[in-house]
């Protein structure tokens, strides 16, 4: 009982937290580069969650620092999924041998950690704009969505509707998006919300090593990093940012758990 | 036994074959990618002023004159001996690498061995309970765990401690000697175990779970044997090769998360390595450090597909 309340928590949690995120920066009192005290000064009536490390007003810079990184992830775990369903159904449909092809590349890609390909880029071209990072993010995330994709669709193919779209003459293109998408329209949900799951982590670990959002623009991950080191004078610096990102990724998380125990059948 | 000794040889010839190719198109991948992107071994010099004088020797002296193919070759030509390249600083990555890659690799061995100590035994108890109220709140905790990077649960554990007593144990430091102290390792360690844990407990369970339902196992269970027994005895081995799969699957995500954690903790590891190759844009010192992590998983995964391969047929019965 409590687990299923749980679960509907969670995904109400994954539509309005990062609505939260994105919307929050005009909430803030105080602009998020603008000193309003000392170094990790305690809670006041200025500053309601205490100041950060140069002074400034953590509650600021915590509404501040999550569209970004939700923005990003969003936008990486749809282009991925989209492209990854498309190419993952449309496979399964007309050219099997694209599925051993992308067994081939999930192998390579699950040896290297994303988060290494991550750092890579972002060594070699840091002034490259956000949206590219969704980008990379999005293609790699590309063969292991397809490969879900098709394997979900063996199922389907077998259950004659798609022989019928096959033999009447219906496009590759018209199968995928009319009949096979919104048939394991279970799966692609549940896999676009492990995709933003995984975004946020990686934009987040990201940002944490420095790659990606620059001081003084306010950002979660770079929060945490800026006041650890002031952690007893005042919490809040790092614990908001932190609860914020656990927040995020849990309620998406708990939500998708839901959608893959119950997987929508064909 | 000839044959089966035979067929351990050419199992062990595939396998290392495989991973020898994946490795040599993760390098070839990471080479053609840092050519893709703008920046090469040099923009950090560039960047800090240096002459054209001495960005143009820095570069014949990387090699960086010669054409993109024939630099791809001497590239997997030196992994194929063990020559990682140099740094932007000309200094052979294999010498900068191996000490911080020596503390990452204990930080990450620590986190594994809790992994494997933890999530294994879990993930079996799950299966065998079914479907109880505790193993559902502790498949609700597990996502959670599994969703949250790393950093995050440092932080919040480090607030724990800091909470409960009163002092700071969020940073490492080595000294002169460059020893660490095992013990300041705990927190981090922590940190890696944890989200691990949950994934690989998970994997377990389903494993185990399916293990569970073969006729043998099955007739065990109706035969009235002790769980252990039959866990240990039956049920394991047919779970062992997905149990190694995911536990090869968890050395991807630690290798991943070392990095953030040990960045956190100022733990002088291949992270904080990185993060100075960030700093001064060397890609030759970052991409070489892609490779040999990449490597790395790529061994376990290997030792997991020998645990696949040669497992006694018997036991498969």
């Amino acid at each position: 009982m409590g687990l299923k309340r749980l679960r509907k928590l969670g995904a109400l949690g994954a539509l309005v937290v990062p609505a939260i995120a994105l919307v929050a920066p005009l909430a803030a009192p105080h602009a998020e580069d603008e000193v309003v005290g000392a170094p990790f000064a305690a809670a006041s009536a200025n500053a309601l969650l205490g100041t950060d490390e140069l002074g400034r007003d953590v509650l600021s810079r915590f509404l501040h620092g999550g569209d970004e990184l939700v923005l990003i992830a969003a936008l990486a775990a749809i282009a991925g999924t989209a492209v990854g369903v498309l190419v993952g159904l449309g496979a399964a449909v007309a050219r099997p041998w694209i599925g051993g092809a992308l067994e081939r590349t999930s192998e390579v890609l699950l040896v290297v950690p994303a988060l290494l390909v991550l750092i890579l880029v972002g060594t070699s071209s840091p002034e490259a704009p956000p949206v590219a990072v969704s980008g990379l993010l999005a293609i790699l995330a590309v063969p292991w969505v397809a490969r879900i994709m098709a394997a979900a669709a063996r199922g389907a193919l077998a259950a004659g509707y798609v022989e019928h779209a096959v033999a009447t003459g219906e496009s590759t293109w018209w199968i995928v998006t009319r009949e096979l998408a919104p048939a394991l329209r279970g799966t692609v949900l549940a896999t676009l919300g492990l995709r933003f799951v995984e975004a946020i982590y990686l934009v987040a670990g990201a940002a944490f090593l420095g790659i990606g959002p620059q001081p003084p623009e306010a950002d979660w991950a770079v929060m945490v990093r800026e006041n650890v080191p002031g952690l007893l004078l005042n919490p809040w610096g790092a614990l908001a940012p932190c609860a914020a990102i656990a927040v995020t990724a849990i309620a998406i998380g708990v939500a998708c758990d839901r959608n893959t125990r119950r997987p929508a059948r064909a | 036994m000839v044959s089966a000794a035979s067929r351990i040889a050419v199992r062990t010839g595939l396998v290392a074959a495989r991973t020898l190719l994946t490795i040599a198109v993760v390098a070839t991948a990471v080479f053609l990618l840092t050519e893709a992107l703008p920046g090469d071994a040099t923009s950090g010099l560039v960047e800090r002023g240096a002459s054209p004088a001495a960005v143009a020797s820095a570069r014949a002296e990387l090699g960086l004159e010669k054409s993109a193919s024939a630099r791809l070759w001497q590239r997997l030509e030196g992994l194929a001996r063990g020559d990682l390249g140099r740094t932007a600083q000309g200094r052979p990555v294999s010498d900068v690498v191996a000490r911080p890659l020596r503390r990452t690799l204990t930080l990450a061995g620590i986190a594994l061995l809790a992994v494997i100590v933890v999530a294994v035994p879990m993930g079996a108890a799950m299966a065998w309970h079914g479907a109880r109220a505790s193993e559902k709140l502790l498949g609700a905790a597990s996502v959670a765990l599994i969703s949250v990077p790393e950093f995050v649960v440092l932080t919040l554990l480090a607030l724990l401690f800091t909470s409960a007593l009163g002092l700071l144990p969020a940073v490492v430091v080595a000294d002169s000697d460059g020893r660490i102290d095992v013990a300041a390792l705990t927190l981090p360690a922590l940190a890696l175990a944890l989200p691990a844990i949950a994934w690989t407990a998970r994997l377990v369970r389903g494993a185990v779970a399916d293990a569970l339902e073969l006729p043998h196992v099955e007739a065990a269970r109706l035969d009235g044997l002790a769980p252990a027994r039959i866990l240990l005895r039956h049920a394991l081995p047919p779970a062992l090769p997905a149990i190694a799969a995911s536990i090869a699957a968890s050395c991807a995500a630690l290798a991943g998360g070392s990095v953030v954690v040990e960045t956190a903790v100022n733990y002088p590891g291949v992270g904080s390595l990185l993060t100075q190759g960030i700093q001064a844009r060397d890609v030759a010192l970052v991409s070489s450090v892609v490779v040999v992590m990449a490597a790395i998983v790529a061994f376990a995964f290997a030792l997991a597909d020998l645990v696949r391969d040669l497992r006694p047929r018997a036991t498969w019965a």
